[in-house]
């Protein structure tokens, strides 16, 4: 009897006793750490030659499916262990490969434009501002500055110059045929300046002048198809391409040209609108490092954005977020055994999937408004939120919820759609000046809508197999 | 078949947690999938070598008052079932309590954070360790029980100890 107890007693010893080497490592990080609260190269390389020596599986979490040490990793884990920063932990230097990037900013001079510039406006504050937070952004080091009207005039690269001369009688003297505006020859003329890795900002009042005697009902469908056949063009070009809209607005003191160019003085808020033009991911970085919310003046008071799709994302069924398994081998897209999970008086199969939804440049209210996504299955409640704070980029959480347990695939499309605003702000018929529209400004967005939309109208699809 | 033993231990998930299972089965959370090792198998297959070694001694080892006379009670059986369940039970709670200890069940596992990162909730304990073991207690009682049904045949002295001899008796 005594020999059994001295069996089990020798094989628990043998089972817990054991110090690993990991828990060297540990305990030399935690050494290093509390020390000087700084875990310095020298330090730092002696726990990454700790972790290469060894085969001990708890150093598998450092290492990649290669084998090969992840820096990132182990900054990760050292973060979690001791209460350092990441200024806390000397990290090998990556060398990140600077682009170079123009800008070319078009200010629209015709003479419906002369109102937004006389005196000190909103206008020209905005402008000013944001051409400014992007240079002193580092964004580009190239700034380009024209003013557009049948022509292009360029005005080289001093913003305050150039913002200073934000005048009428200077825009008048600038040239070019300033009587009609040709929105989609203006916009034609921008797209064809706009190279790959050039951003073009165009801002224009956005009024079509057809003239005298026009029909004018044709001309803005006209001027729409015109709009549509440049962009596809363009994006026939280049398709990674995306536009931005920011409408502003701004005091004007001046004429308003209404369709058949008949002039009235006014002196109210009129709407204008930025357009950004270029690379999808260049436009996003730009917009990272100037948001919409640093304007100036009265600020954007909204925003239509587009990119080419459909455009695959990342996304993961999130662990932990109903009652089910996920699949072994495809855990991120597929789950098993979803069951009805019964809480209080829910008692309902609900799962949960992180996406990254920050690629098409859309707002946070446009993902999260469930009106601009398509399910196919309509026994599925879908309720969309931000994602908690995670080190994969997801952006939103996309919670499905249904009555009874489904099998088959759950698709969901994030479609392309017009906001609603652009129908509120267009004034559709031109004759008079309308506070806070804008003459046929629906037909320059549908216009670019259309051309991206062309084969197909949605930015992305993300999958679920439900086994 | 590289998740038959899972889904045995899974018979018990409600005793030590889905998030916990989950680390069980090798989630990743840096990789989002089941990259790591499964650590069901290595358990399990642990608890399927002692059960075996401790059914074969005590039908056929002629040590230590194993396949004798004396041991062939349904009590002498039980004891030892129970001293296999013990040693897998301790096995299993080691294992995964150096895990724990050591920061290796992943982040995503542990804890629910809120939108700042801050943790809201923490969904593994130390108790999870033990009740695992307990887990691994059962899983290698029912091999226990296997084993014996397969192998008492031919013992000279024992092949009339178990508990279900116990039952027929009644």
């Amino acid at each position: 009897m005594k020999m059994k107890c001295y069996c089990i007693i020798l094989i628990i010893l043998i089972l817990t006793s054991c110090q690993s080497e990991f828990t060297l490592f540990k305990e030399k990080a935690t050494t290093f750490a509390n020390s000087d609260n700084y875990i310095d190269e020298k330090e730092y390389q002696i726990l990454l030659d700790e972790i290469s020596c060894s085969d001990e599986r708890d150093f598998k979490q450092f290492k990649n499916i290669q084998g090969v040490i992840d820096s990132s990793k182990v900054v990760t884990y050292l973060l979690k262990q001791f209460k350092l920063t990441k200024a806390d932990i000397w990290q090998p230097i990556t060398n990140l490969k600077q682009k170079t990037i123009n800008i070319n900013v078009y200010i629209e001079n015709s003479g419906s434009m002369d109102g937004y510039v006389k005196g000190v406006t909103e206008f020209e504050q905005a402008v000013y501002n944001y051409l400014t937070d992007i240079k002193i952004s580092k964004f580009t080091d190239s700034l380009n500055l024209f003013y557009i009207n049948s022509d292009i005039i360029p005005q080289g690269s001093d913003i305050s110059d150039f913002i200073e001369k934000l005048d009428p009688t200077i825009f008048k003297n600038k040239g070019g045929s300033r009587g009609t505006t040709d929105i989609s020859n203006l916009l034609k003329s921008v797209l064809t300046e706009t190279k790959p890795n050039e951003i073009s900002i165009l801002v224009t009042d956005g009024i079509f002048s057809p003239g005298v005697g026009k029909d004018a009902e044709q001309y803005l469908v006209n001027q729409q198809i015109g709009i549509k056949s440049s962009m596809a063009d363009y994006l026939d070009k280049y398709p990674n391409s995306a536009v931005v809209i920011y409408q502003l607005s701004s005091k004007f003191d001046g004429w308003y040209y209404n369709r058949e160019d008949s002039r009235t003085k006014i002196n109210e808020e009129r709407p204008y609108y930025l357009w950004i033009i270029g690379k999808t991911d260049l436009i996003n970085d730009l917009i990272l490092k100037v948001p919409e919310n640093k304007f100036k003046g009265s600020g954007v008071q909204n925003v239509f954005s587009i990119t080419g799709g459909p455009k695959s994302v990342d996304y993961a069924v999130k662990m932990g977020s109903g009652k089910f398994d996920l699949d072994k081998k495809e855990p991120k897209t597929t789950i098993e055994n979803l069951k009805k999970e019964t809480k209080g008086q829910q008692n309902s199969a609900r799962f949960s999937v992180n996406a990254n939804l920050s690629g098409f440049l859309l707002s946070d209210n446009y993902l999260r408004d469930i009106s601009n996504y398509e399910l196919n299955n309509k026994d599925f409640a879908l309720t969309i939120c931000n994602s908690v704070s995670n080190n994969f980029g997801y952006t939103h959480q996309l919670n499905f919820e249904s009555g009874s347990v489904h099998k088959g695939v759950i698709s969901v499309k994030l479609k392309t759609l017009i906001p609603q605003w652009v129908e509120d702000i267009n004034d559709s018929i031109g004759s008079i000046p309308v506070n806070g529209k804008t003459y046929g400004i629906k037909y320059q967005i549908h216009g670019i809508y259309e051309a991206f939309t062309i084969s197909n109208n949605y930015y992305t699809e993300i999958k679920i197999k439900i086994n | 078949m590289d998740e038959i033993l899972g889904k045995i231990y899974c018979w018990f998930e409600a005793i030590f947690g889905q998030n916990f299972g989950e680390y069980l089965w090798g989630y990743n959370c840096e990789t989002q999938d089941y990259s790591g090792q499964n650590i069901f198998n290595s358990i399990g297959l642990i608890a399927i070598g002692i059960s075996f070694v401790f059914v074969i001694a005590y039908y056929y080892l002629p040590l230590w008052g194993f396949n004798h006379p004396r041991t062939n009670r349904w009590w002498n059986w039980v004891i030892i079932l129970l001293l296999t369940g013990v040693i897998n039970l301790f096995i299993g709670y080691s294992w995964t309590i150096n895990d724990f200890l050591n920061g290796n069940i992943g982040d995503c596992l542990m804890y629910t954070r809120d939108s700042d990162g801050n943790i809201f909730s923490q969904l593994i304990f130390q108790k999870d360790c033990w009740l695992f073991g307990l887990s691994n207690f059962f899983v290698s009682t029912i091999l226990f029980t296997v084993f014996t049904y397969m192998f008492k045949w031919w013992s000279p002295n024992c092949k009339h100890s178990h508990i279900l001899s116990l039952i027929y008796k009644f």
